[in-house]
């Protein structure tokens, strides 16, 4: 009878046992596959974006027509007037006349205390430029000093005056005046540098001659003691310039060579045509130089060299047939407008360069050369009252800029960049297929073709091994928008969506993908054929994203 | 008529899936000789005079309710010696809204005592609930992946209402009439942590012609006593005292008696509110996302920080706000709707429709339950009741009442046994101590409203006076 009250209990608990013991199992892992979508990319690429990273040495012009220009610049500048005209050191020497006895006699007479003053002497200073000017003018610049020594034999006290009339500041004449103090050692020796900075020095004597002036100096003796002087004694004065430094110079500066070196240009946009096979051709390059000049001398400059240029090819000689820049006659400021930079431009195209530049630029040169030769007074000394003048500053630039209006024709112009990209942090294992899909809107008249490497590195000189391709076969992926062949402007986008399948066994090959290469190739509308023109509102819309199926356990 | 009652087809069709969820007590509302049940239904008026709970002992409950699916349609045994987990089959069980309950209740101290036919009761009790919702899609859309819902506006509301509060309550029970009996319990509620989500709403887009994601949000949490400022200098005083978190409750109950043999009775319990003040942290985030790839001009031009520029604009978007401020959650209320009908003086059959109202939705459970007074000391009550989408649900409940009276009350049986197999796992016990019942040659009935001493009455007249005549 207890057995049957507590048999459903131990039925029961039977059960439960049972129940339980079959989850006391280890838990084993579990397939996973989930299918997911992940977007990669999203971008809205503009000539700008596409253009600027390749292109770091031009600019994009946009005008008010949203119409774009790709400009290189460049800049040549001559030598500056402080390395044609030297002023060299140079230094003068004088003693005063010496005394006769009635003046020494007297001298000796006088009380101490009195003074006696010792006729004025002037001589005159022969500036030497070394021969680069003949200086009518010159205002020194700061740094600039007349060092004067004072060598007196008298065994008396003493002042000595030096005095430059023609050398003014504010109007008033350089003087200067130095006592000499007996202290019964002789000779009495001052040593003084004078800062002529700021001084006008008229060196014409009356506008009679040119790099010349005078200096007086005036002595007075001051009898302090009872020791006589003789006829013997005297006093000695040297005086001089130390590299001298101008500010400013007026006068001759004669027929130098002013001529820049060599400037190189970098043309990188043409870096981007695939070599061989590529072609550009631009309906109207060209090329604007822009002269800025502050000598006040007449120039002539010619261009000695102007020609597109690679690496490896032949040169591409550019022809200037305009003849008012063979040679160019460099405007210069007037006497009025000194220290200012007078400005002055000229432009060259195809129809000035008997179509040279043009077949120079559809020859994707990688650089453009040109340089300037330039001779100052090419007449020779001008005629008075006309006079040259320059700044310590003054020099001449030619600024060059080449104009690249993207107005023609391209194919086969590659651009190519690095993403990095790896998928050694996932578990590619997991992955079963990769199925990518490419949704392109383009706007521009080109057509485009694209596609994506992915690359590991096998040694340090094989960086990028081709593991995989993103689009196999190879096909064209943004097909051009539809173009208006009147003006070659663009009428309407065009929109494609591309898939490509990774499966499982190119999976494994991309596995050790370390970069990505996109490059993408393109080709104006037409292949080619049609001349076309690139607006900075036209754009590619570029999404690309995956749907990856994985297979994991968990 | 026709129409009335297709609306009410519908109106049950569509609160199916939330039925029942949280705490579950349909056994205990059967069982009036515990001096819990005062806990479903405040009219309940004890057999004893004085009921003391033991205390820590006197009531111990427990509940696990998973709506959605079953622990054994996730694990299963495989034909190797081990388990293996089938999430296909269990996503296959859920239904579009799933509900995961989890309740403690701990009697700290409680006691009753009846003066003339008026019942007075007290009752300290600690309380942890845990109610979170989720949803099918959801699960679907982690485990098959986004790329199987592309253009779909996935929506992912969650829902997350978990407290911890200490519960004071005085009841009073009276029988107002020979057939009525109403109940009050008032309760002062003491709250010590909270997490609730107020809003849980995500969206998700995966796009069909480039994957890229549109996500939308609009989540705010409020919590209190959660985060890591709440644990500083905190002391035994201060925690199980010290905080600002007050709120009301009240408990209604009434039974009425509808004739000798049918009583009907409802109840309303936990109708109040938690005000919380102290250790806040509230989370908000309501913004928009769109990751569409990454922005190649970066690379091109020569750029390098597109990933650092998306982190950026992830941040920016999900820009989770905190504030502190104070906030009010409302407990779970429940609605205990009743019928018993007496078979005999030791049997009932009764009917019961339980309510929850918890996170602006409805959750019902139906029930019919069977009592059994076996002897004046021991009762026994089975229910077989709808819970967590589970149709077989049958509970099992026993009293054994002397001086002391040990109980143990299950709304699944099943699931205490076959935990695996079962939606829901309850379970309450605990040890009364039971003063003033009066030993009755017979066993009085079970509902009787108006005294639960009193004797059942007679099966028929008594015999008519002797004729003097």
């Amino acid at each position: 009878m207890k057995t049957v009250k507590f048999f459903p209990i131990l039925l029961a608990a039977l059960i439960f046992s049972a129940c339980v013991k079959n989850y006391e199992k280890p838990l084993a892992t579990t397939q996973y596959s989930p299918l997911l979508a992940v977007p990669l990319i999203n971008s809205n690429l503009t000539v700008k974006d596409l253009l600027v990273k390749d292109n770091k040495g031009g600019t994009i012009h946009t005008d008010s027509n949203n119409f774009l220009t790709l400009i290189y610049q460049g800049k040549l500048f001559s030598l500056q007037a402080d390395s044609i005209i030297k002023f060299p050191t140079q230094s003068y020497s004088y003693n005063t006349p010496a005394l006769t006895a009635p003046e020494v006699t007297a001298f000796n007479a006088l009380s101490i205390g009195s003074n006696y003053t010792v006729p004025a002497f002037t001589d005159t200073v022969v500036f030497n430029t070394n021969g680069t000017a003949n200086v009518d003018t010159v205002i020194f610049r700061t740094t600039t000093f007349l060092n004067l020594t004072i060598s007196s034999q008298f065994p008396q006290n003493a002042t000595v005056t030096i005095t430059v009339p023609s050398a003014k500041k504010g109007g008033i004449p350089l003087t200067q005046t130095f006592p000499l103090t007996y202290t019964g050692t002789l000779p009495v020796t001052v040593n003084a540098n004078i800062d002529v900075s700021g001084y006008t020095f008229d060196m014409t004597e009356g506008g009679t001659t040119s790099s010349k002036f005078n200096i007086t100096f005036a002595v007075t003796l001051n009898k302090s003691n009872a020791t006589p002087i003789t006829v013997a004694d005297n006093a000695s004065m040297t005086v001089g310039f130390t590299n001298p430094l101008f500010l400013k110079i007026f006068g001759y500066i004669k027929q130098p060579l002013l001529s820049p070196n060599l400037d190189t240009v970098p043309i990188t946009i043409f870096n981007n045509v695939l070599p061989g096979g590529g072609t550009f051709t631009l309906v109207n390059p060209s090329v604007t130089f822009i002269l800025n000049n502050s000598y006040g001398v007449p120039i002539n400059a010619t261009f000695s060299t102007l020609e597109g240029y690679s690496p490896g090819h032949p040169p591409y000689p550019i022809t200037i047939t305009t003849p008012s820049l063979n040679p160019w006659q460099l405007p210069y400021p007037t006497i009025l407008q000194i220290g200012q930079i007078i400005t002055d431009s000229a432009t060259i195209s195809n129809a000035t360069t008997a179509n040279t530049l043009g077949n120079a630029i559809n020859n994707t040169p990688k650089n453009f050369v040109y340089s300037v030769n330039a001779q100052a007074n090419p007449l020779g000394k001008p005629l008075a009252p006309a006079t040259n003048f320059a700044l310590d500053t003054s020099r001449f630039v030619v600024n060059f800029k080449l104009y690249l209006p993207f107005w023609g024709t391209a194919s086969n112009i590659m651009l190519m960049d690095t993403i990095p990209f790896s998928l050694s942090g996932n578990n590619t294992n997991a992955s079963q297929s990769l199925q990518f899909k490419i949704n392109a809107t383009n706007g521009f008249p080109v057509d485009m073709g694209m596609q994506l490497y992915f690359t590991d590195s096998i040694s340090p000189t094989q960086k990028y091994n081709v593991l995989d391709s993103l689009i196999s076969p190879y096909q064209e992926v943004l097909p051009s928008a539809l173009v208006d062949t009147t003006n070659g402007t663009v009428l309407a986008a065009t929109n494609r969506i591309t898939e490509c399948i990774l499966d499982k066994t190119r999976v494994n090959n991309v596995a050790n993908c370390k970069k990505m290469i996109l490059k993408a190739t393109f080709v104006t509308f037409n292949s080619g054929k049609t001349n076309v023109k690139i607006f900075s509102t036209y754009f590619i819309d570029l999404k690309i994203g995956v749907l990856a199926q994985l297979q994991t356990r968990i | 008529m026709r129409k009335i009652f297709s609306e009410i087809v519908l109106s049950a069709l569509y609160l199916a899936p939330a039925i029942m969820f949280g705490q579950q007590n349909i056994t205990l509302y059967n069982m009036p000789a515990i001096q819990q049940s005062t806990y479903v239904n405040p009219a309940q008026i004890p057999q004893c005079k004085l009921n003391i709970g033991m205390p820590i002992l006197s009531s111990i409950y427990f509940n696990f309710g998973n709506s959605g699916f079953r622990p054994s349609d996730l694990v299963q045994p495989g034909s190797d010696d081990s388990l293996h987990l089938n999430i296909g089959n269990m996503i296959n069980k859920l239904n579009n809204n799933n509900y995961i309950s989890q309740s403690l209740q701990l009697d700290i101290f409680s006691f009753g005592i009846r003066i003339a036919d008026n019942y007075f009761s007290f009752n300290i009790t600690e309380k942890e609930d845990v109610d979170f919702s989720y949803q099918k899609n959801f699960i679907n859309w982690a485990w098959l992946g986004n790329g199987e819902f592309l253009g779909q506006n996935m929506n992912f509301n969650f829902g997350l209402n978990a407290m911890h509060y200490r519960e004071y309550g005085i009841g009073w029970a009276c029988p107002v009439s020979k057939k009525l009996t109403l109940g009050v319990k008032l309760k002062y509620l003491y709250g010590m942590e909270d997490v609730w989500a107020q809003n849980g709403n995500v969206v998700f887009n995966t796009a069909t012609n480039d994957y890229g994601y549109n996500t939308s949000d609009n989540v705010r949490v409020n919590t209190s006593g959660i985060d890591s400022g709440s644990f500083n200098n905190i002391t035994p005083g201060s925690y199980l005292f010290g905080k600002h978190n007050g709120g009301m409750a009240v408990d209604l109950g009434a039974q009425y008696k509808l004739s000798e043999k049918i009583t009907i009775s409802a109840s309303l319990i936990d109708l109040g509110y938690i005000k919380w003040h102290t250790n806040l942290s509230d989370y908000t985030s309501n913004g928009q996302f769109n990751f569409d790839g990454i922005d190649i001009s970066q690379f091109v031009s020569g750029g390098d920080s597109a990933l650092n520029k998306l982190g950026d604009s992830v941040k920016n978007t999900f820009n989770v706000k905190t504030s502190h401020e104070s906030y009010t959650t409302m407990l779970p209320a429940e609605l205990y709707l009743g019928a018993n009908y007496q078979l005999s003086e030791k049997q009932s059959l009764g009917v019961l429709l339980y309510t929850q109202f918890a996170n602006s939705q409805l959750h019902l459970s139906p029930d019919v339950s069977y009592t059994l007074k076996l002897a004046n000391w021991f009762s026994a009550s089975g229910s077989y009741a709808v819970m967590n989408r589970d149709f077989l649900d049958l509970g099992l409940g026993f009293a054994i009442t002397g001086p002391v009276q040990w109980y143990v009350l299950t709304d699944n049986v099943f699931g205490l046994f076959f935990p695996q197999s079962s939606r829901t796992i309850n379970i309450r016990t605990g040890i009364n101590f039971c003063f003033g019942r009066k030993e009755k040659k017979k066993a009085g009935a079970m509902f009787d409203v108006s005294n639960p001493d009193s004797t059942p009455p007679p099966k028929s007249p008594p015999p008519p006076p002797p004729d003097n005549k």
